[in-house]
């Protein structure tokens, strides 16, 4: 374990086990499985109408569990930047979380690096952060949100740069000549397309279809 | 064969389609018709007697999606690629679109059936329409002429339907008539009314409403009205019931679902309603219809699409007004300008079959409001003509204009022996029906002066041409070229020529069945 982080299991009033890293605590101390629940509460809409599930914040594996329970069939990936609180969940929940994968990136800016993610990204997802898990490295997990939602040019271009099927499509100078500072829309992917698209035709019609919903 | 039709507008206009697919239906025995709409259309699919296959396009979430920063910028691209790749592996002999938006045009060049027909655009944009008919409509857009053709009819035409006959139904469900049966309890004889709209600008006002029906009632005292609403109306229904009530006319809410409303239409004395998605179901049920046309609403493209029907509207100079704005006059003119007493006559004298008594009531009226009584003409197409009014040359020529530009959209033009006598034979015996009382010397003198406008076209065409060689010279001299302002005159003159050509050899095939059967 790094030294800088501290990693402890501590038992709710509940009675479940949970943990605690760097002293924030990764699930309720009251009752972490009603806490799930709440969570899942507010997803449930977004998830049904998505094919996968990427949950960012893997905190005491509770919320994954009960994902687990009530959609089994869901294909779910957790990110989470610390291996160590990974294992410590799988530790605690075992099989329950079986339809679950793990992904633990090193860094923030490495998280498309994974062609788990990439693959999770080129599906209808449903996005679900996990606040508690988050607390523990604020900054780090909002650049993991943001390269996933690829919303801001740099990102994007991130994202564009790994896809070969975006990169004839959508030319780096385009985005890379928009204003940083504004997230991107479908009219920006629209406009970057310019007027010699080279990508594939069906690519074209597609955000050109998009477009006309938000005239 | 299987065949999609696309209509990814509202409600209404996926059952001013309903006719079309059933023609398609006919026209193509054995093949499987799926359709292309928005989700929020999907529960009047099931009224839809010939449609296998929803595919539901949720346009609500695709925008959600689109506007929610926190959701992935290529989530929805996905989602629309999943969806209609989906659709595209369906192989498609046949799109039909009817929807003639961009939106549509991307889809249906995505798709990529065998055929299209309707708008459809290529990757750069460029627009390709499959039917002389889906461009005219393309071309038509904004005009607000008297021979514009009805939408279904130019879907009916541009889908390459050629019958004449209209013969079309929607599918009563169980729980329709479940729900009519107990809305209508204990009542034989009923009249629907609908009073409420989609717009603001096409309503007449509940207190107007609320003093027609006291008025119809004081006319008829057996008469029985039911409200009519959607769920999410249920409370301005009630409202407008519970006044009603107070005023001693005998009505009752109906809130009721698309299938409920059809079957309350099936035995309904008469509907009176705005221009709304009822009107367009109960086009497909024997009830009668008067629809109250205001606003944005415009009934040569959108009226009730049956015969024996009648529109009434105001006669504003503002209207019929754009469907983008919100009414800019300082008072809601069209709604004014019709009187609740001038309503009830007009239903007084439907119910009672007095066409004597609604001629004169659209001539004492007739300064403030037009009434039309709709018709299927011989020619295959869907007409509205004035009650009260005597036929004027102007009539005429506006349904001579109509079946020329059908007969051009046909491609009358380019044979050598078009069937001008098969549609004038039609179009003699039709008119003859609306006019049985006209002298044989009026229908003449009628003719004469249509006869005598026909010549403008050639006027058009010369004058076009005599721009256009004025172009010419002046680019020798100049040594530059007017291309565009060229290629526009030389459409006119084309079309000009055209148009001179197919009335002329028209109105001497109409004359001779004028002659024939007047």
């Amino acid at each position: 374990m790094d030294g800088n982080k501290l990693l402890e299991r501590l038992t709710s009033q509940s009675g479940d086990p949970i943990l605690r890293l760097n002293g924030r605590l990764m699930a309720s101390s009251r009752d972490p499985r009603k806490e799930a629940k709440q969570w899942l509460d507010q997803l449930r809409p977004m998830i049904s109408s998505a094919d996968r599930v990427l949950v960012i914040g893997v905190g005491s594996g509770y919320h994954l569990a009960e994902l687990n329970l009530e959609f089994p069939r869901a294909r779910v990936l957790a990110i989470a930047l610390e291996a160590e609180l990974i294992d410590a969940v799988r530790g605690i929940h075992g099989l329950n979380v079986a339809n679950a994968e793990f992904y633990a990136c090193e860094s923030e800016a490495q998280v498309l690096n994974s062609s788990r993610v990439r693959t999770f990204l080129k599906s209808t997802v449903c996005m679900a952060s996990h606040l508690p898990s988050q607390a523990a490295n604020p900054v780090a997990y909002q650049e993991v949100l943001a390269r996933l939602k690829m919303r801001e040019p740099l990102f994007f271009s991130d994202w564009v740069s790994r896809e070969q099927r975006f990169t004839s499509l959508f030319p780096l100078q385009a985005i890379h000549g928009s204003d940083e500072k504004s997230l991107l829309s479908i009219k920006d992917l629209h406009r970057f397309l310019g007027d010699q698209s080279k990508g594939h035709p069906e690519d074209i019609f597609l955000i050109r279809a998009l477009t006309e919903l938000v005239r | 064969m299987k065949i999609l039709v696309v209509s990814l507008l509202r409600i209404g206009d996926l059952l001013m389609a309903a006719p079309v697919i059933q023609g398609l239906q006919r026209k193509y025995p054995g093949s499987r018709i799926d359709l292309l709409g928005n989700k929020s259309c999907q529960h009047v699919v099931p009224l839809l007697p010939c449609v296998e296959v929803f595919h539901a396009f949720d346009r609500d979430q695709f925008q959600s999606e689109l506007a929610d920063p926190d959701q992935p910028v290529l989530k929805p691209f996905f989602r629309l690629e999943k969806f209609m790749m989906g659709i595209r592996q369906e192989r498609y002999d046949l799109v039909v679109n009817l929807t003639h938006n961009r939106l549509s045009g991307w889809l249906c060049g995505l798709i990529d059936g065998k055929e299209t027909a309707g708008l459809h655009l290529d990757s750069r944009g460029r627009p390709a329409f499959g039917s002389p008919w889906f461009q005219y409509l393309n071309d038509r857009a904004d005009v607000r002429g008297a021979e514009i053709f009805h939408f279904t009819d130019i879907f009916w035409f541009g889908s390459g339907l050629t019958a004449t006959d209209r013969q079309w139904e929607l599918r009563r469900t169980d729980s329709g008539r479940a729900e009519a049966v107990h809305l209508r309890r204990g009542l034989d004889s009923y009249i629907l009314v609908q009073a409420f709209t989609s717009e603001a600008k096409k309503e007449w006002g509940g207190e107007s409403w609320q003093h027609a029906l006291r008025m119809i009632q004081a006319k008829d005292p057996s008469a029985r009205f039911l409200i009519m609403g959607a769920p999410n109306e249920a409370a301005r229904v009630d409202s407008v019931v519970g006044n009603l009530v107070d005023m001693g006319v005998q009505a009752r809410a109906a809130v009721c679902s698309f299938a409920g409303a059809l079957s309350l239409l099936d035995s309904a004395r008469l509907l009176i309603t705005g221009d709304t998605s009822i009107k367009h179901l109960a086009a497909a049920t024997p009830c009668r219809v008067i629809e109250l046309s205001l606003g944005s609403s415009d009934w040569r493209r959108t009226g009730v699409y049956n015969a024996g029907n009648f529109i009434v509207q105001p006669k504003v100079t503002c209207g019929p007004c754009s469907h983008s704005t919100p009414c800019d006059q300082a008072q809601h003119l069209c709604a004014l300008q019709l009187a609740p007493d001038a309503l009830a006559d007009i239903v007084h004298a439907v119910l009672k079959g007095n066409e004597t008594e609604l001629l004169a009531i659209a001539r004492s009226h007739g300064h403030k409001f037009e009434m039309a009584k709709t018709y299927f003409t011989g020619g295959g197409y869907w007409q509205a003509v004035a009650v009260g009014r005597a036929l004027e040359a102007a009539d005429l020529k506006e349904w001579i204009d109509k079946l020329t530009t059908k007969l051009i959209l046909e491609g009358a033009h380019l044979e050598a022996l078009g069937p001008y006598g098969t549609e004038a034979t039609r179009m003699g015996d039709w008119m003859k029906r609306q006019f049985p009382a006209l002298p044989a010397r009026t229908w003449a003198t009628l003719m004469q002066s249509v006869d005598r406008e026909t010549q403008t076209h050639h006027s058009v065409a010369l004058d076009a041409g005599v721009r256009l060689a004025s172009l010419v010279r002046a680019s020798h001299a100049s040594r530059t070229v007017e291309l565009g302002e060229m290629r526009h005159l030389q459409v006119r003159i084309e079309d000009a020529e055209r148009r001179l050509n197919v009335r002329r050899r028209l109105m001497r095939s109409l004359k001779d069945a004028v002659e024939a059967v007047i």
